[in-house]
């Protein structure tokens, strides 16, 4: 997936670009977490031996089972990278995170955003949450499915990832440095059902250990795991807005894909031309914004193919060349330099090639 | 009465099996629980293993047991079990008074860990004990009628 983070450190922007587009190298990276709820676990002994020298037919012994019980344990982690600059006021604004189910079993989950964030200077304006469904990075309204709690409560397969939006408003009138902070959690149908709470903070929240007979899949009990530990817990967490009288928006996306038959299959020698729009606006300027795109061992920076703007630009950047951008071999990261950007400049088109290893 | 006749001489065959069968094994299963006590300090418990979780670990128990009239042979008694499928053994809990204790990491072929090797990514190396796949032990004494002893072992479900 792809994620764009932004870091405000004194009003220098420096943006950072994954290039993982659509779930291209995603395959590789799943793996179990545990044995899957419902197997069963056996185990038989034998012996031989023998008597006045001669060998005796082996006996075994009992066969023991024990059944593999169904552990919920659910992670949600903040894909934003830092607090996400807004304008005051500002719409459609989004927050990105990621729920994975690191229990062994499929288990459906509620999710729920939370804006009265004790740390958060203002409430965000939640207007609508989306699973990623597409399979395209980033939010498509209209084809990213519109959450609606305990209709579309994803069910997630074990160690399945799902990658969430929420979309808010920001309030008119905040200043600048701001912070909006939106709590996102996703708790398990069997503890809102079974427990009757769906809020670690509230009274009766089930501690890890906490079982359930009979629910699990494959027919064993259900077991709450370590990730809702309340001095721990990985069920929740906060992703941030911020106030900022410059904001860069980043969206990147792949153009083109030409493979080595002339169509567009992804495989070794497959031409991936990508594209970054970097655009500026609030009535500030950002200062000292460099966009750095890493890119992954399965990609291959092509030499002399950068265009800025629709100008090429050579690959040599500071300190080895005359100006900031170009690609950097040792990092495997394409810079772009671009100073001082006044809000509401037109947007910087940034393209490059890179070929499947 | 063809039929009748077959059925009495399987009897038969079972009933000299069962009698020949005097050494018998009885496995147990617990689950090792670790629980703070009074006084602070972090103990273990031995719980019912009816179910169990990733990351729970399990102890297996095999009492060996002399029901018959003879005595069996002194080093002749030779009990062999699987690490069970989706657990892992601990190393250094296998136990077993009076016994030589071997593994293996094919189910054939049992060693001594220091003489068990194994290919690691086409080095050959000592087999870690998350590689092994087997347990014997070898018990040593004599096994008089009614005498009995036990061999254990723990692994970790993943």
């Amino acid at each position: 997936m792809t994620a764009s983070k932004i870091f405000v450190l004194d009003r220098q922007f420096f943006v950072l670009v994954s290039l993982l587009v659509g779930g291209l190298f995603d395959a590789q990276v799943g793996h179990a977490l545990g044995t899957d709820a419902g197997v069963n676990i056996q185990n038989t002994a034998s012996v031989n031996f023998e008597i006045n020298g001669t060998a005796q037919t082996p006996v075994s012994s009992n066969t023991v089972q024990t059944l593999v019980d169904e552990l919920i344990d659910v992670v949600v982690v903040d894909n934003n990278g830092g607090p996400v600059a807004v304008s005051t006021p500002d719409t459609g604004v989004i927050l990105q995170f990621t729920v994975t189910n690191n229990g062994n079993g499929a288990e459906v989950f509620r999710v729920i955003a939370d804006p009265n964030v004790v740390e958060g200077g203002f409430d965000p304006l939640l207007d609508q949450l989306y699973l990623e469904s597409n399979g395209l990075p980033g939010l498509q309204i209209g084809a990213d499915t519109a959450y609606v709690s305990g209709t579309s409560d994803p069910l997630l397969a074990e160690d399945e990832s799902l990658v969430i939006y929420v979309v808010s408003n920001i309030p008119v009138g905040l200043s600048q440095g701001d912070n909006g902070d939106v709590a996102l959690r996703a708790v398990s149908e069997t503890i809102i059902t079974q427990a009757g709470v769906d809020n670690p903070d509230d009274a009766g929240w089930p501690t890890p250990g906490t079982s359930y007979a009979g629910l699990g899949n494959g027919g064993g009990d259900i077991v709450v795991g370590s990730s809702h530990d309340p001095s721990n817990l990985l069920v929740r967490t906060t992703g941030r807005y911020q106030v900022s009288d410059a904001v860069i928006d980043v969206t990147k996306s792949s153009i083109t894909v030409l493979d080595p038959f002339g169509g567009t299959t992804l495989v070794p020698g497959t031409i991936i031309t990508y594209q970054i729009d970097v655009a500026v606006t609030g009535t500030g300027s950002a200062d000292g914004v460099v966009i750095s795109d890493l890119l992954p061992a399965e990609l291959e920076y092509q030499l002399n193919s950068l265009i800025i703007n629709g100008v090429a630009e050579d690959d040599d950047f500071a300190p080895l060349g005359v100006d900031g951008s170009g690609y950097n071999t040792g990092a495997s990261t394409v810079v772009v330099d671009r100073g001082v950007v006044a809000g509401g400049s037109p947007t910087i088109v940034i393209t490059f090639d890179a070929a499947i290893r | 009465m063809t039929h009748i006749t077959l059925m009495f001489a399987l009897f038969a065959v079972f009933t000299a099996q069962a009698a020949q069968a005097q050494v018998r094994l009885d496995n147990t299963i617990k689950k090792v629980q670790t629980f703070v006590n009074e006084s602070g300090e972090v103990q273990r418990r031995m719980v019912d293993a009816d179910s169990v979780i990733p990351g729970d670990e399990l102890q297996y128990t095999i009492r060996f047991t002399n029901h018959g009239e003879q005595t069996v042979d002194a080093g002749t008694i030779v009990i062999t079990d699987a690490i069970p499928s989706h657990t892992e053994y601990l190393d250094g809990t296998a136990f077993g008074s009076g016994t030589q204790i071997s593994f293996s990491v094919d189910g054939e072929g049992f060693a001594a860990p220091a003489q068990l090797l194994v290919l690691n990514e086409g080095d050959e190396g000592l087999a870690s004990a998350q590689q092994y796949t087997g347990i014997r032990w070898a018990f040593s004494p004599m096994l008089a009628p009614g005498e009995s002893g036990y061999v254990s072992f723990n692994v970790r479900l993943k």
